[in-house]
């Protein structure tokens, strides 16, 4: 840990390959155990799907902002647009939403490990043990993280594949009927919740896309994750619908490892549910591990810090507390998440991006008019790194 | 100073890694294997917990189960009393087997199942049952035949059904989908206890039928297999036609390899029905006549036979639950509710009067795959 400042100090890199790993993962994130649909019902795929075009509308958004500034994360973004003070406020808020999202998944976890194996054990046991290991991750940097994904990921997918190939026997298919019973509005509704809560959680990935590789493509980057995510949510879901049907899943705190407990292959092969719990502690950790960074990231920013990596530890620390006293009880947790968490995550999942981008295209279009007349080398290059992804995507 | 950090470390990491909180060796668990819930006289629950013994099992001797009895304002409390009597803590993970007695039954089950679905250790898939005549304790009191502990005789039982289809699975979250669903009602498998060779013994005898959560009564084993029908667990068993044409009574068995039943709700004239057609295939597994029923004329014959009995018998289950208990067991109402939302949005609320009147076709298309070893039938000579 003590490896030179000199090390620390160099910029991060991410290679295009890591950086969807890591998306992906931390959209997946605690949707694994949690589940989504509670008004959408059988429709919950059709609900997932429809986020997922919603998402892919703001997701050009993000990738536009990184793209307008390469190499910048977003508090110098900020900074650079809105000037030393208001940047800083708005620095504040992003952070602050990070903060208290990696919370959020911390609190998920805790929840889960003590209702489900160790009820006696005190919460603080599993947040602080738990974000010992993020708060380890993050010193190492982005890179430590997108080099573990890289092992785990395939691990990880493996195991959904294996519990979803393992439950075949229990599908009744007649659990997704009848479509759109009660009209198109809970499916709306359902979908609106499922694009805050994981989808346009990835905003806080404005703070990483920055240390992405020179010739990669942020929109790749998105698009993929969010297709590869994207699946494997869908897959999540409706296996828990055609596992446990709609009247049992909707009474369940955690449908997914609920129905995974219902697996039974002869006498042999039971009691798997644990692996949900390994999933879970994947994704949960990459999750939190991402929220810590930009959270670390921009109160560094914030104080003029260099060296980020030697506030983790106390900005994790408290992360793990406030994850603690952020909500009384599971039922309290469950609520808001489900209620007043869309609300919550709206001005910094899509005004404070859009309002970004607008003045970005704004000011950048300006300066370059400015660069044209004045130097028209850097004009021309500024003009040439903006337009190309563009074309490509389209 | 290097030294002292690795040291340091080392120590940390002994402190994390001595893994649970609330450490519990498995001998100082008391697995429950199944618990009967009865009332007593002053409305308290009396839960009867069929536990098995590991201590006993440390040699090479079998395992075997010990009762025990625990009183309680509600459930759980009952279930912690229990403490009183036994040092370590009832274990639930291994539960297999929950029996209510009719009493409980009467008043609602709900409160069983919610209990037993928030709580962590029980699965949803133990299996629920209705003892019949009895109380639900002194059917765990009773002898077990081949193995020791009534529970899982019990559950091996149920597992075995699929080549009788006189009793249906249900487990736990079977029922709760039935319960909350809409246009189906709940069925629970009912047990009693027979005297078999001088000694009192735990035996399935068909299905108890439930309405919302409140038991309605019991059908007998021979509807159970007529209901298996309609609800589409048939996985095996006999269907036994009676060929016989006067005094002598002859009788064939056909066991079924498959069968498969379609239910088709139907909308016309603002009327509604339902269509259940069911495919079976079966070989001939006993000829108890002299008749040959191998040729062309006999099969034809032996088909219209059995479909005609084995209609019989669906047509007057379902006579007997809309006439005597109007709730929708076999989930007529669901099939409206899945393929036609429409108009189920619109009867809905009729629906358990539309129900007792409901016409219902069935069509029973039996097929014969083979007639076993035998060609023909064994004819005597003089």
């Amino acid at each position: 840990m003590n490896n030179g400042g000199s090390v620390l100090l160099e910029k991060e890199v991410i290679s295009q390959k890591q950086a969807i790993i890591i998306v992906a993962t931390f959209i997946i994130g605690s949707s694994t155990i949690l589940g989504s649909g509670a008004k959408a019902k059988q429709d919950v795929w059709l609900a997932i799907i429809i986020a997922m075009l919603m998402v892919s509308l703001i997701f050009f958004v993000y990738g536009r902002i990184t793209k307008l500034f390469p190499g910048k994360n977003i508090y110098e973004i900020l900074d650079f647009l809105f000037g030393k003070v208001f940047g800083k406020i708005l620095s504040l808020t992003f952070l602050l939403y990070a903060f208290s999202l990696g919370a959020l998944v911390v609190r998920d976890f805790t929840e889960f490990a003590r209702i489900v194996s160790l009820p006696e054990t005190p919460a603080c046991i599993f947040a602080l043990s738990f974000i010992v290991i993020v708060i380890w991750a993050v010193r190492g940097g982005i890179e430590l993280l997108g080099r573990f994904l890289a092992i785990f990921f395939p691990l990880f997918i493996l195991m959904i594949v294996a519990i979803t190939v393992l439950s075949i026997p229990l599908f009744n298919f007649d659990n997704l009927k009848p479509f759109l019973y009660d009209g198109i509005k809970p499916v709306l509704i359902d979908s609106f919740n499922i694009f805050t809560f994981p989808y346009a959680e990835v905003v806080v990935f404005l703070c990483l896309m920055g240390s992405l590789r020179k010739g990669s493509s942020v929109y790749k980057v998105y698009y993929a994750s969010l297709l590869i995510a994207g699946t494997t949510l869908i897959i999540i879901a409706v296996r828990s619908v055609l596992v446990l049907g709609i009247p049992n899943k909707m009474i369940q705190n955690f449908a997914s490892f609920t129905s995974t407990r219902l697996i039974r292959l002869g006498t042999f092969l039971q009691r798997i549910e644990a692996s949900i719990a390994i999933i879970f502690m994947i994704s949960g950790f990459a999750k939190t591990a991402v929220c810590l960074y930009t959270a670390t990231k921009g109160l560094a920013h914030l104080f003029n810090i260099k060296v980020y990596h030697r506030l983790a530890s106390s900005v994790g620390i408290l992360m793990a507390l406030y994850s603690i006293i952020m909500h009384e009880n599971t039922a309290k947790m469950i609520e808001w998440t489900k209620k007043i968490y869309p609300y919550y995550a709206i001005p910094y999942q899509i005004i404070i991006p859009i309002i970004v981008w607008i003045i970005a295209e704004i000011k950048t279009r300006m300066s370059n008019k400015n660069n044209t007349t004045k130097v028209e080398d850097e004009g021309t290059g500024d003009t040439a790194n903006t337009a190309l992804p563009e074309s490509n995507n389209s | 100073m290097k030294k002292l950090y690795v040291l340091i470390n080392v120590f940390i990491l002994m402190l994390l890694a001595t893994a649970c909180w609330n450490y519990r060796e498995v001998e100082q668990l008391t697995i429950v294997a199944g618990f009967a819930i009865d009332k007593t006289f002053d409305g308290k629950y009396l839960l009867t917990f069929e536990i098995v013994d590991l201590h006993e099992a440390k040699g090479e001797g079998k395992v075997k189960s010990v009762l025990v009895e625990s009183e309680g304002e509600t459930l759980m409390n009952a279930i912690r009393n229990s403490i009183g009597k036994n040092f370590p803590k009832l274990y639930f993970g291994h539960t297999t087997v929950i029996i209510i007695c009719q009493e409980v039954a009467q008043e609602g089950v709900l409160k069983v199942i919610d209990f037993m679905v928030r709580d962590a250790e029980p699965r949803l898939n133990l299996n629920l049952f209705v003892s019949m005549d009895t109380k639900a304790g002194d059917i765990l009191k009773t002898k077990v035949l081949t193995s020791e502990i009534v529970s899982e005789e019990l559950t091996n039982i149920l597992d075995e059904q699929k080549n009788l289809a006189k009793a249906l699975p249900i487990p736990v979250h079977k029922f709760i989908h039935a319960l909350v669903e809409e246009g189906i009602s709940g069925i629970m498998n009912s047990v009693c206890i027979e005297v078999n060779n001088e000694e009192k013994i735990a035996k399935l005898c068909g299905t108890a039928v439930f309405k919302e959560d409140k038991f309605q009564g019991f059908i007998d084993e021979e509807e159970t297999y007529a209901l298996s029908f309609i609800l589409d667990e048939v996985k095996g068993g006999i269907i036994v036609v009676d060929v016989g044409s006067g005094p002598e009574e002859e009788k064939i068995s056909l066991e079924i390899l498959k069968s498969s039943t379609k239910i088709e709700p139907v909308y016309e004239d603002n009327k509604l029905s339902i269509k259940v057609s069911i495919d079976t295939k079966v070989v001939i597994a006993e000829n108890g006549s002299k008749k040959n029923y191998t040729d062309k004329e006999g099969r034809e014959e032996l088909i219209k036979l059995a479909e005609e009995q084995l209609k019989k018998k669906i047509e007057s289950i379902i006579e007997k639950i809309q006439k005597e208990f109007g709730a929708d067991i076999f989930g007529f109402g669901n099939k409206f509710y899945k393929e036609l939302p429409k108009v189920w949005k619109e009867k809905r609320n009729e629906w358990n009067e539309i129900f007792k009147d409901l016409e219902v076709t069935i069509e029973t298309n039996i097929k014969i795959e083979h007639t076993s070893l035998l060609s023909e039938p064994i004819k005597m000579g003089d």
